[in-house]
């Protein structure tokens, strides 16, 4: 077809503005810019989140709650809002981060990946801080949606894994009430109006599951109820050295042995239904 | 003792599994050694808080509780807890446990012993037996509520005992009494699994029962089709999940079911075969006002419900008209299965027996009943209101068992299986809960008739509506003694004469009952703290030394001790010395003798060794033929529940008619006891939060719940905060005709009240809300109404 081209050379042809007309624009664009940004920053300094003397930042409420939860801790403790910006900028300097490095080419699949074992302590020890034992529910350390839990889906749903965030991946996706079992780790919205110290010492993880011979795979050490995707905790959006080698096998339980203890499986529990003699009658 | 046989039993049956299932006893597999788990014992409880009774495995490690996980052979919760039972092991391990007893000398306390406490309270008791009372609990389990009650009809011929569930669940009890003329739910959870649509009517379980909430929603993860409807006073997080939310006034959950039965009726969309069969027609006497009311015929229960045209419910509810019509349409839809749920929204109701029924009716007239999916049932919100409290009937004016002290053959009953001489029980009925504690409350010399008091396994001083009048004036009347028996410092413990420590949950054996008619046992795991001890063997200890003292009821007519327990050889073993209690399993011998009440009502419980083996059954629980014991899912309905006569299909055979017949109530309309004016112009609802449970004397020990929630707050609309220049998390004061507190408002946080309502959490004792609430109560089960209190509010 012998038009085409030239309908293409006319819309080429229309696309270039006069000179003169761009620079107009753009200053009526920074104009407008500016302006919004000005009555924004006014309309924010009057606003109830920044102007109201009673609202607790999250400072004030860490300082309120006399053993701050878990002052250790691993977990990046996630940010109001309001303190987004800042917070950020203070991470990517702490961290030496150029945005550069952020613009790196995509990991390899297929890459080998080695396990430093000294990470995967530190990752089982920032573990440990937001769970009261092993096996609990993890407790959350950032604000929450107070009703809605379809937020939680939105980073938990696969996990993500950024420069300087992670957001493990939910290994049991057919709950649909998030908040039924985590709570935020430290409420940002009240004073604690009295602290009540306990003793209560959690069962500890285990560091590795244990292997019948060198070079065996390891058997799985935790019970795999509602832990049953693997790869939510040794996938690619794993904690340091908790990955897994070969991320890319998707058949787990091949190798990996379950407890049958740990999984509270049906003969595990033969004590308590001892009592019920069960007669086969073999005629019948 | 018990400990180490059951451990070896446990480990000899491992053994033997494994050697089936390897075929020899010699191989065993690597993975069963793992080195992590080998020192943790795991065993089954029910979890400590709520009543929807799931299941915990608790794994025990060098005598104290380390980890708890979901049962997954529990057919309640199927594996999953909510963020309370993963975390009740903590509740051991607060601090400040009580260790020790404590008697108060002026404004301090001395550490005294056991042996010195008994006599402190035998004196008391002895000096004024019919001035003492016990003050109970939906948290005591079956054998420590039937321990008490023994103690008090039996043993003191005194029935001031009443227990903390009468601010609970008291018109739930009246409203089954009064439609079935038997007490408690004819539906289970398994409805929660076959139901089309599940209406909650002023219930909140996203937050109150989580897991029964999961049980339903996630049923939408797999694909099926739940319509959710929310009957409620704000939003909540049930709402979020629900795809109608019905927002109503104080009462108003009243006018929609008259509304809905109204509109059955004009759209003859009712179901004439079930009426016609199974139903007849009651309104309240005003003559004669109890639970049998007045027999009415059809014709005059329509014509009650006349004027209750969708358009004046709207006006009464604030609910939409057209709602009130979907709501009616639904129910006549034979088609479909629906499920009602309600616990304190419609218990904690002036109107409470009236709204109970009413709903009952909803589901009778339209004959969703008796078909799995279809069923009203009332929830609780404690371990054991239904299994102590009603069903060992630890009420001031109740027996064991479903019978009543006032029925002369029921008292009968009770003194043949104590043992007692004939006239023994006090035919009048005790003071109940708001009366006993006004009692307390008032000066000897101005007739306040009760001096003592002794709370277990609850905590009054936090919980009564109206603390000023109810509680708190207790403080500086010289005559009162409060004894209490608990497991940390309290809200009550605060103006405790004598403390007791407890013995909790896994550090005793323990036997409880659920929201679905599920008896629930475990064994002791770990050693309590200190000089705690069983709550049972206080009120055994006490009874023994009495009966020491020569006090002539702790006897049976032959002269033997009320609670007296013989060893294999006959002897009786001195289960009264604490270091004897745990010689013989004192739990099973109560449970044993107790099991013998539950026939009169058909609520038949199982010989104590069943419910070792089992997660809980559902009674009546029937021997079988063959031997082994049968649970009931769905009461009244024939091939369930073994004692409806075949071909009936329905039966309710234990009608207050006599006739197999269910009673269809109708109630008028009444206003809240409290509505909001100029001077008070907010509605003040109170409840709990998902962290924590009953008054937080547990859930605020555990670091991961008590920093998740960590203080009370009050919940308002903005516009209400706006106007009185309010913004989130100012310092607010929230006034009612009662008292006064101060609190942090929070805006569109986890509740969301529409304009003219607050909502304010009661877990926190050191803002204790209920010095501001309402103490009126509902005319038949005396329960009071802690959710409309006319309240302002202002900013600090």
């Amino acid at each position: 077809m012998s038009s085409s081209p030239k309908q293409i050379n006319r819309v080429n042809e229309a696309a270039p503005a006069p000179p003169g007309f761009a620079q107009r624009y753009a200053v009526l664009l920074v104009l407008v810019l500016i302006g919004t940004a000005t009555t924004g920053y006014f309309i924010g300094l009057t606003s109830p989140m920044t102007a109201s003397s009673g609202q607790p930042s999250p400072t004030s409420v860490a300082v309120h709650l006399a053993e701050p939860a878990h002052a250790t801790s691993k977990v990046i403790p996630a940010t109001a809002y309001a303190d987004m910006s800042a917070v950020r900028a203070q991470r990517f300097r702490q961290q030496g981060l150029p945005l550069a490095a952020l613009r790196k080419q995509p990991e390899d699949p297929f890459a080998e990946i080695e396990i430093d074992e000294s990470k995967k302590l530190d990752s089982l020890a920032s573990r440990e801080e937001i769970r009261a034992y092993n096996g609990a529910p993890p407790t959350v350390p950032h604000p929450i949606d107070q009703l809605d839990t379809a937020a939680c889906m939105a980073c938990h749903g696969e996990g993500l894994k950024s420069a300087s965030l992670r957001a493990s991946k939910m290994p049991h996706p057919y709950y649909s009430n998030c908040t039924q079992c985590h709570v935020e780790q430290q409420a940002n919205f009240v004073f604690a109006s009295a602290v009540f110290e306990n003793s209560f010492t959690g069962l500890k993880a285990p560091t590795s599951g244990s292997r019948a011979y060198t070079g065996a795979p390891p058997v799985i050490p935790h019970s795999t109820w509602m832990r049953n995707d693997c790869l939510s905790c040794h996938g690619r959006v794993a904690a340091p050295g908790m990955q897994s080698t070969h991320p890319w096998r998707a058949n787990c339980l091949q190798c990996h042995g379950e407890s049958s203890q740990l999984n509270q499986d049906k003969f595990e529990e033969i004590p308590q239904f001892l009592a019920v003699p069960v007669l086969l009658d073999i005629n019948e | 003792m018990q400990q180490d046989r059951r451990s070896f039993i446990r480990s000899t049956a491992m053994s033997a599994a494994t050697a089936i299932a390897s075929g020899t006893g010699a191989f065993s597999l690597p993975i069963l050694n793992a080195a992590e788990t080998s020192s943790v014992e795991w065993n089954k409880a029910p979890c400590r808080f709520c009543g929807t009774g799931c299941h915990v495995q608790v794994g025990v490690e060098n005598g104290k509780v380390v980890a708890v996980a979901g049962d997954k052979d529990a057919e309640v919760n199927k594996g999953l807890l909510c963020v309370k039972g993963y975390h009740v092991g903590s509740a051991l391990y607060g601090k400040d446990r009580l260790t020790q007893p404590l008697l108060r000398r002026g404004d301090k306390y001395e550490e005294i012993t056991w042996d010195q406490a008994l006599d402190v309270i035998a004196d008391r008791i002895e000096g004024a037996p019919e001035r003492f009372a016990f003050y109970g609990s939906g948290q005591w389990t079956i054998p420590e509520g039937y321990a008490a009650q023994k103690f008090m009809k039996g043993g003191l011929a005194n029935n001031h005992i009443d227990p903390n569930a009468r601010l609970c669940m008291a018109s739930a009890v009246t409203g089954f009494l009064a439609t079935y003329g038997v007490d408690e739910p004819a539906g289970c959870y398994d409805d929660l699994d076959r139901c089309d649509v599940l209406i909650m009517w002023g219930n909140n379980p996203a937050e109150m029962h989580p897991v029964l909430f999961s049980r339903v929603i996630d049923r939408r993860s797999r694909g099926e089709k739940i319509e959710l409807i929310d009957i409620g006073t704000r939003r909540t997080r049930t709402t979020e999940q629900c795809q109608h939310y019905l927002e109503m006034k104080g009462h108003g959950d009243v006018a929609i079911a008259l509304g809905i039965a109204h509109l059955l009726i004009k759209n003859d969309a009712y179901d004439h075969q079930f009426v016609e069969s199974f139903c007849n027609f009651k309104s309240p006497d005003p003559e004669n006002p109890n639970l049998h009311g007045k027999s009415i015929s059809f014709e005059e229960y329509k014509q009650s419900l006349e004027p209750y045209t969708p358009e004046y419910v709207e006006e009464l509810s604030g609910v939409p008209a057209e709602k009130i019509r979907m709501l009616a349409d639904l129910f006549a839809n034979p088609d479909i299965r629906i499920t009602s749920l309600w616990c304190m929204g419609m218990n904690q109701h002036t109107m409470g027996t009236a709204i109970n029924s009413l709903v009952h009716g909803v589901h009778l007239l339209s004959g969703h009943f008796g078909k799995p999916g279809d069923a009203p049932t009332s929830l609780t919100g404690q371990p054991s209101a239904c299994g102590t409290v009603r069903e060992v009937g630890t009420l001031a004016h109740a027996l064991p068992g479903g019978r009543v002290v006032a029925n002369p053959e029921h008292r009968q009953q009770c003194e043949a299986f104590w043992n007692l001489p004939a006239g023994t029980i006090n035919p009048q009925p005790g003071y109940h809960t708001v009366e006993m504690w006004e009692q307390f409350c008032t000066p000897s010399d101005e007739g306040g008739d009760i001096d003592t008091i002794w709370v277990q396994v609850t905590n009054p001083g936090q919980t009564l509506p109206n603390l000023r009048k109810l509680f708190n004036a207790k403080e500086g009347l010289e005559d009162k003694f409060l004894i209490v028996s608990d497991v940390y410092p309290t809200a009550t413990t605060r103006l405790a004469d004598l403390i007791l420590p407890s013995a909790m949950w896994v550090e005793k054996n323990g036997v409880v009952g659920n929201s679905e008619r599920r008896t629930q046992q475990w064994f002791k795991m770990v050693e309590p703290p200190g000089d705690a001890r069983d709550d049972t063997w206080q009120t055994l200890a006490v009874a023994r030394r009495l009966f020491d003292r020569g006090y002539a009821g702790m006897s049976d007519k032959d002269g033997r001790f009320l609670f007296e327990v013989v060893d294999e050889t006959g002897s009786p073993v001195p289960a009264w010395q604490w270091e004897h209690y745990y010689d013989v399993n004192f739990d099973k011998h109560l449970f044993e003798e107790y099991r013998q009440f539950s026939r009169l009502k058909h609520k038949d419980l199982a010989p104590y060794d069943e419910y070792v083996k089992a997660r809980g059954m559902r009674w009546p629980v029937v021997e079988q033929p063959d031997g082994n014991w049968e649970e009931t899912r769905f009461r009244f309905v024939e091939k369930d529940d073994p004692y409806v006569k075949a071909g009936t299909g329905i039966q309710f055979y234990h009608s207050s008619t006599k006739d197999d017949r269910a009673q269809l109530w109708f109630h008028p309309y009444e206003p809240p006891a409290e509505v909001p004016d100029e001077t008070y112009p907010l509605m003040m609802t109170t409840g709990r939060v998902l962290e924590h449970w009953h008054s937080g004397s547990m859930t605020r020990r555990i670091p991961e719940l008590s920093r998740a929630m960590p203080s009370a707050y009050v919940e308002m609309n903005p516009d209400d905060a706006r106007d009185r220049d309010i913004r989130n998390g100012d310092l607010v004061s929230i006034r009612s005709r009662r008292g006064e507190l101060q609190l942090q408002a929070w805006l569109n946080g986890r509740g969301r009240p529409p304009r003219g309502t607050v909502f304010v959490p009661f877990f926190d004792e050191t803002l204790l809300i209920n010095e501001l609430t309402l103490d009126a109560v509902d005319p038949f089960s005396k329960q009071p109404d802690y959710k409309k209190s006319a309240v302002e509010i202002v900013k600090v």
